[in-house]
């Protein structure tokens, strides 16, 4: 019997601690990713291979910014049941969401000084493939290209 | 072309809709549906484990070879034992079963049994045992699980479970689920041990004539044992002795000198 009930524990509250955790940081990173983006909302930042107005550039630099982020148990349990089920596996959105944007400000940050970001590219890839086996993936965005001061 | 700033959409990308909502309608319909499934197999299970005759079980489990997994009733103490149930089931059985017992190296009061008729006695409860009589109501007990072909159900119940784990393939979900079915799995071998009681009383009737000593040996077992309600394996001790002394009390059940060992 306390066995079962030390099993019960053991599955239910990494869950838990998961679900509370997991969504006490995920609010307050997007709180975070939305301050920063209406800050630099004035930037321009494109996938255009040519400036939005012709200018005399300067300088052209590369920048990128990338950000790394974990799932947690409760996420993971989550998409564990949308295997079996299949459809949108909505646990993870929020993830990739989180991953790509908090990645653009970051290379937003990283061009200080520049007037306008062109060519950007966003790459995605997963970090510890083998989840299902009881490690904890993440996930891992990119965003590049070129920034340019007039 | 000009530049306009604007905001990223916040609404396309992420769904909008409580995870724990989904969380549980999918726990839940897949609990629903591997209960359903272990109910209906168990059910399946238990009409061909009716079918399953005492010969084809021992031939079948013949090729686990648990016999020479277990102690090869070489010593005294075990000689004695197999004499007893021998003596058992000359006397008041009609069984084809050749029970076979083994004597398992543990302090532990309590005995199990193996399909093919093996029966294992701990040595503990050999050792705390205070008469035979005893001794024959814990035999008389497992001898009853094979006559009602209990330890067949617990196997064919336990392999389901891995079986329906198994297609789950997830290891969280499986083992809340394996959690769950061992608590429908104890509630449904109470009703087992309560019948085994019962069986093992009308066996001892039969060989001594009386019933004394036959709730002895729950005064071995650890207090705290069982004591779960519906949780436990074995119903509550108290209740078990109860039951024990009202089914005596109703057959005009004995109480005689009890027999050394």
């Amino acid at each position: 019997m306390l066995d079962l009930i030390i099993n019960i524990v053991l599955i239910v509250v990494p869950i838990m601690l998961g679900y509370f955790f997991g969504r006490r940081i995920e609010r307050k990173h997007y709180d975070s990713i939305r301050e920063r983006e209406a800050a630099f909302a004035s930037l321009p930042t494109t996938v255009l291979k040519h400036p939005i107005e012709s200018h005399n550039i300067t300088q052209a630099t590369l920048v990128s910014g990338s950000a790394v982020i974990s799932i947690d148990y409760f996420k993971r349990f989550l998409a564990g049941l949308r295997n079996i089920f299949g459809g949108n596996v909505t646990a993870y959105e929020s993830l990739i969401d989180r991953a790509r944007r908090e990645a653009i400000l970051r290379m937003k940050e990283s061009a200080q000084g520049a007037d306008e970001i062109i060519n950007v590219r966003i790459e995605t890839s997963s970090i510890s493939k083998n989840s299902a086996k009881g490690n904890i993936g993440s996930v891992e965005a990119l965003a590049y290209g070129t920034a340019l001061r007039y | 072309m000009s530049f306009h700033s604007n905001l990223p959409d916040d609404s396309v990308n992420v769904t909008r809709h409580s995870p724990l909502a989904d969380a549980v309608w999918m726990l839940g319909g897949l609990l629903a549906l591997v209960i359903g499934l272990y109910v209906v197999l168990g059910f399946g299970m238990e009409a061909v484990v009716k079918k399953i005759s005492i010969e084809q079980e021992q031939e079948l489990f013949s090729y686990l070879h648990l016999d020479a997994l277990l102690d090869n009733n070489t010593s005294t103490t075990s000689q004695k034992v197999q004499h007893l149930v021998t003596a058992l089931q000359e006397q008041c059985l009609q069984t084809p079963y050749r029970f076979s017992v083994s004597i398992a190296e543990d302090e532990q009061s309590n005995a199990f049994a193996l399909p093919g008729g093996f029966i294992v006695v701990n040595k503990g409860l050999l050792d705390k045992a205070t008469s035979e009589n005893e001794i024959v109501f814990v035999l008389a007990h497992e001898i009853a699980h094979f006559q009602n072909r209990d330890h067949l159900e617990g196997i064919g119940r336990r392999f389901i479970g891995v079986l329906l784990g198994s297609l789950i393939g997830f290891s969280d979900v499986n083992e809340l689920l394996q959690t769950t079915l061992n608590l429908s799995e104890n509630r449904f071998s109470q009703t087992q041990e309560s019948e085994a009681d019962i069986y093992a009383l009308d066996l001892m009737q039969c060989y001594y004539g009386h019933v004394n000593g036959a709730t002895d040996f729950f005064k071995h077992l650890p207090n705290d044992s069982g004591n779960y309600g519906m949780f436990a394996t074995h119903p509550d001790i108290r209740q078990r002795v109860d039951d024990i002394e009202r089914y005596s009390a109703q057959q005009g059940y004995g109480s005689e000198a009890l027999t050394k060992h």
